[in-house]
């Protein structure tokens, strides 16, 4: 077997969408930190409606879109075709200018008509995109458990986008759910965890041992895992759904105690916080309210895993774009990244989602906007982070032009 | 067996014989240590000392290597392998590249060298 270097795709595609991403987030959470926002009623205020969607289709969507393109190839082992490229550069185009649409429209009381057409940009794009990436997979060997996690993340999107879509067209006077409260938490539920916890769940047992020197979680626990998640979502079945939260989170923190990498990284750092938070998920379903519960699984599982993706493999991918031609003189990928900053961005990250969980479970909103401030000035800091390391990237690569060649023993 | 012990068990990868090779006699032997110059970036180790070497045969000025990476579908893989062509032209050597994903990688085959390294680096 030969390595194809087609494996790694143009840095464009991935650093596009993500850095929509954590623009997205930074307005969720200025828009959350503003007086009136938070509310108990939270589907009936507009701005809390729009700050919840930046934060799920804006900062969780555009990330795995732009992570997706690079990590697929990753689980399959294979080059992709040239079709995937295109698909990604047309999904890219039209993806984020179709969330802030979205999000702009649903300022208004009823939704804007720009609405529908953020929408309809944003499915579209999405269905494309999923019809791309479940062709890679079917079409892959091995990682059986990996890719079946990631097909049923896919379809989750796919139902859940369609909840959503009935759901708009009930605010547009349009009514189509019979029951259209029953249809947010099946929409939130599938899209949240369906979707997004799907490919943590997936990509977690690739991702962290790849960058913590871990050995790979069991595939036969990861299997479970799947099994039990995606079959207590599709039942309503908490409990089954729990179980499979909790095997997930003991294959990928074994794997992660088990590392050789002694000190954790930042980004793996950050991550691991999330699986914790999805244990806090597990033991508040069932027992908080609907809104708080939704707060848990945003705020403290799935933001903080994608934030520590994002600090772990953005720099890894800048690293490998600007430097990997010159691996005998290119410094190393952690120096491409300021420690302090990233640890302080990661920290106001966490404690200002802390702080919104407890506002909203408390109902006491001015510690709910304390935190979304927090959280705004924590996205403010890793975006800094991000680009930080961008910068040092190109720095170090004019420096290696500067000196020319490449050393050989 | 204690319960947490058995679910310990059950969370770990089975990890068969460690198929790295960290030494070998004569003319291999040098290439194996000029390949100990090819450093994995992520995790800060030579791919000789974190065990990803499997193989070495060699019949004049050709080579047989063959070697595996720390995860099939590694973005770095082409510029690793480059690195490693590289080590061969100097020596004068034309060789084959062989990857092989079975068994997959662990950082139970990683020497204590390797090992020490990922630690110095942090």
């Amino acid at each position: 077997m030969k390595a194809d270097p087609r494996l790694l795709l143009p840095g464009r595609l991935v650093a596009v969408p993500v850095a929509g991403a954590v623009l997205a987030e930074a307005l969720a959470w200025g828009l959350a930190a503003a007086p009136g926002t938070l509310s108990p009623a939270w589907y009936a205020v507009p701005r809390l409606l729009s700050a919840v969607h930046l934060l799920t289709l804006g900062a969780l969507s555009l990330s795995i879109v732009g992570f997706g393109w690079q990590l697929v190839p990753v689980v399959t082992a294979e080059a992709p075709p040239p079709w995937f490229e295109g698909l990604a550069r047309w999904v890219n185009r039209l993806a984020a200018p179709g969330v802030a649409l979205l999000c702009l429209g649903m300022l208004g009381q009823p939704p804007h008509p720009v609405t529908v057409l953020g929408a309809t940009l944003l499915v579209g794009t999405l269905v494309l995109r999923s019809g791309g990436v479940v062709v890679l997979l079917l079409r892959a060997r091995g990682r059986p458990a990996v890719r079946g996690w990631l097909l049923a993340a896919e379809l989750c999107l796919l139902v859940g986008l369609g909840l959503g879509a009935s759901l708009l067209a009930g605010r547009l006077g349009h009514p189509v759910l019979p029951d259209p409260i029953g249809g947010i938490g099946w929409h939130a539920a599938l899209l949240l965890l369906g979707w997004v916890g799907g490919w943590i769940g997936g990509l977690g047992s690739v991702l962290l041992p790849m960058f913590a020197v871990a050995p790979t979680p069991r595939s036969g626990a990861l299997g479970l895992a799947g099994l039990l998640w995606f079959g207590g979502l599709a039942t309503g079945q908490v409990v089954v759904w729990s179980l499979g939260a909790v095997v997930l989170v003991a294959s990928l923190l074994w794997s992660v105690h088990r590392r050789v990498q002694r000190r954790l990284s930042v980004g793996i750092a950050t991550a691991v916080c999330g699986l914790v938070g999805l244990l806090a998920l597990v033991g508040a379903s069932g027992r908080a309210t609907s809104p708080t519960v939704a707060a848990v699984a945003l705020v403290l599982f799935v933001l903080p895993v994608l934030r520590g993706v994002t600090l772990r493999i953005g720099p890894f991918l800048l690293w490998s774009h600007h430097l990997a031609q010159d691996l005998r003189r290119a410094p190393p990928v952690a120096s491409l990244v300021p420690r302090w900053p990233a640890r302080g961005a990661g920290a106001l990250a966490v404690l200002g989602g802390l702080l919104v969980v407890g506002g909203l479970a408390s109902q006491q909103f001015s510690i709910g906007r304390l935190g979304a401030g927090l959280a705004f000035l924590g996205t403010l800091a890793h975006g800094a982070v991000l680009l930080t390391a961008a910068v040092r990237a190109a720095l170090a690569r004019n420096r290696l032009d500067a000196l020319g060649g490449t050393e050989h023993p | 067996m204690s319960l947490l012990n058995w679910i310990k068990n059950a969370l770990q990868q089975d990890v068969p014989n460690n198929p790295a090779v960290f030494e070998l006699p004569g003319e291999a032997g040098q290439l194996l240590a000029a390949l100990r110059h090819v450093i994995d970036p992520e995790v800060g180790s030579d791919i000789v000392s974190m065990g990803l070497v499997r193989g070495l045969e060699l019949d004049g000025a050709a080579a047989r290597l063959r070697m595996t990476l720390t995860t099939p579908g590694c973005p770095m893989a082409g510029y690793l392998l480059s690195e490693v062509e590289q080590v061969f032209a100097a020596f004068g050597i034309e060789v084959d590249i062989d990857l092989e994903f079975e068994p997959p990688w662990s950082p139970a085959h990683m020497s204590d060298q390797g090992r020490a390294d990922v630690e110095a680096g942090e």
